[in-house]
C-alpha cells in the first residue's frame, strides 16, 4: 500500500483536525455544532476516550448532528485515516527495532 | 495512540444519531441505558443482546430451538425469545379497563389510549427493525382471560435482528407506559374523587 504525504501541509491537517472554530474563512458555525466537535473528535484527538455519558443530547439539534457528520465525512475523515495509518507504520517498525538486532 | 485515530468514529456518529431520535421523543432512560458505550462500536450489538436481558423489566429470557414433527430430536438452536413486563404497563391496561366499566371514559377514550400504545409500540419498537423475519413482537394487555400483561420480542435467526434499536425500544417502550399511566390517573382518577365529593 503506498501513501503518499507532505510533510508540511500533513501536520498542519492534523492540527486543524482538533481545531475546529468560527472564522472569517470558514463558515458560520451553529453552537450545537461545536459542541460536537469538542464532544467527540476533540475529546478523542485529546487522548480523553469517549462514552455516551459524556454527550449532553440537549446540547445540539438533528440538524447539528447531520451537518457535523458531512463536516466529518468531507473535511476529516480522510485526515484522520491517513494519520492513523502513518502512525501504525510509525508503531509497527518501532516494535521491530531491537537494539540488538542493530548492525554497525 | 490517539483514541481518534483508532476507532472508525463514522459509525459512531450513527448510533448517536438514533439515541438522538430517542431522546427527542423523549426515550431519556433509553439513552442513559448506553451511558457506558464508548467509542468502538464493533461491540455495541452483541452489548446490546446481553443488555436486553439484563433490564429491569426482563422476566425471561430462553432459546429457541427447531422443531420436528414426530420426532423427539433436540433441533439446533434457531431463535431467542425475550418476555418484558412492568407494574406500570399492568397498571395502565387495569386502569384503563376500570375506568371503561365506570363509564368515566368514553368507549372512543377507551379506543384512543389503547390504541396509542400500540402505536407507539409499532413507532419506538417494530417498525426500527428489519422487515425480514428475524424481528417479531407480541404484546399482550392481559384482558382476556388467559392472558397476562406482557411483551414478547423474538429474533429468530434466519433473519436480521437489531439488537441496539430493541433496546431503545423496550425501555422507551415501558418509560412510555409510565409517563401515560400518570397521565390516566392525574386526568381521571383525581376527577373521579372530585365527582364523588
Amino acid at each position: 500500500m503506498e501513501l503518499e504525504l507532505k510533510k508540511d501541509s500533513f501536520l498542519d491537517d492534523v492540527r486543524n483536525i482538533r481545531s475546529v472554530r468560527r472564522s472569517k474563512e470558514q463558515p458560520e458555525r451553529s453552537e450545537g455544532f461545536l459542541y460536537l466537535h469538542e464532544a467527540i473528535t476533540g475529546s478523542l484527538f485529546d487522548g480523553k476516550g469517549f462514552h455516551v455519558e459524556d454527550i449532553d443530547f440537549s446540547e445540539f439539534t438533528y440538524e447539528d448532528l447531520e451537518e457535523y457528520k458531512d463536516f466529518y465525512n468531507s473535511h476529516l475523515s480522510e485526515r484522520i485515516r491517513a494519520a492513523g495509518l502513518l502512525f501504525s507504520a510509525v508503531e509497527e517498525a518501532a516494535a521491530m527495532f531491537v537494539p540488538k538486532n542493530s548492525f554497525h | 495512540m490517539i483514541p481518534l485515530l483508532k476507532y472508525e468514529i463514522t459509525s459512531l456518529f450513527w448510533y448517536i444519531s438514533k439515541l438522538k431520535a430517542v431522546y427527542k421523543q423523549g426515550g431519556r432512560e433509553a439513552v442513559k441505558c448506553f451511558r457506558n458505550f464508548g467509542a468502538d462500536t464493533e461491540e455495541y450489538e452483541i452489548n446490546c443482546l446481553d443488555k436486553l436481558e439484563n433490564l429491569p423489566e426482563c422476566t425471561e429470557h430462553e432459546y429457541l430451538r427447531e422443531e420436528f414433527e414426530d420426532s423427539n430430536e433436540i433441533g439446533d438452536i434457531c431463535g431467542e425469545k425475550w418476555i418484558f413486563e412492568s407494574e406500570d404497563m399492568c397498571e395502565y391496561y387495569r386502569l384503563l379497563q376500570d375506568l371503561s366499566q365506570r363509564k368515566l371514559i368514553t368507549d372512543d377514550e377507551y379506543r384512543f389510549f389503547d390504541s396509542e400504545m400500540t402505536d407507539y409500540i409499532l413507532h419506538a419498537l417494530v417498525n426500527k427493525q428489519y422487515n425480514d423475519g428475524g424481528f417479531h413482537c407480541h404484546l399482550d394487555d392481559g384482558t382476556m382471560p388467559d392472558g397476562y400483561c406482557h411483551i414478547e420480542i423474538y429474533n429468530y435467526h434466519d433473519g436480521s435482528f437489531g439488537a441496539f434499536d430493541a433496546v431503545c425500544g423496550i425501555v422507551a417502550v415501558f418509560e412510555r407506559y409510565k409517563e401515560r399511566l400518570k397521565f390516566l390517573e392525574e386526568e381521571f382518577t383525581v376527577k373521579d374523587e372530585t365527582e364523588v365529593k
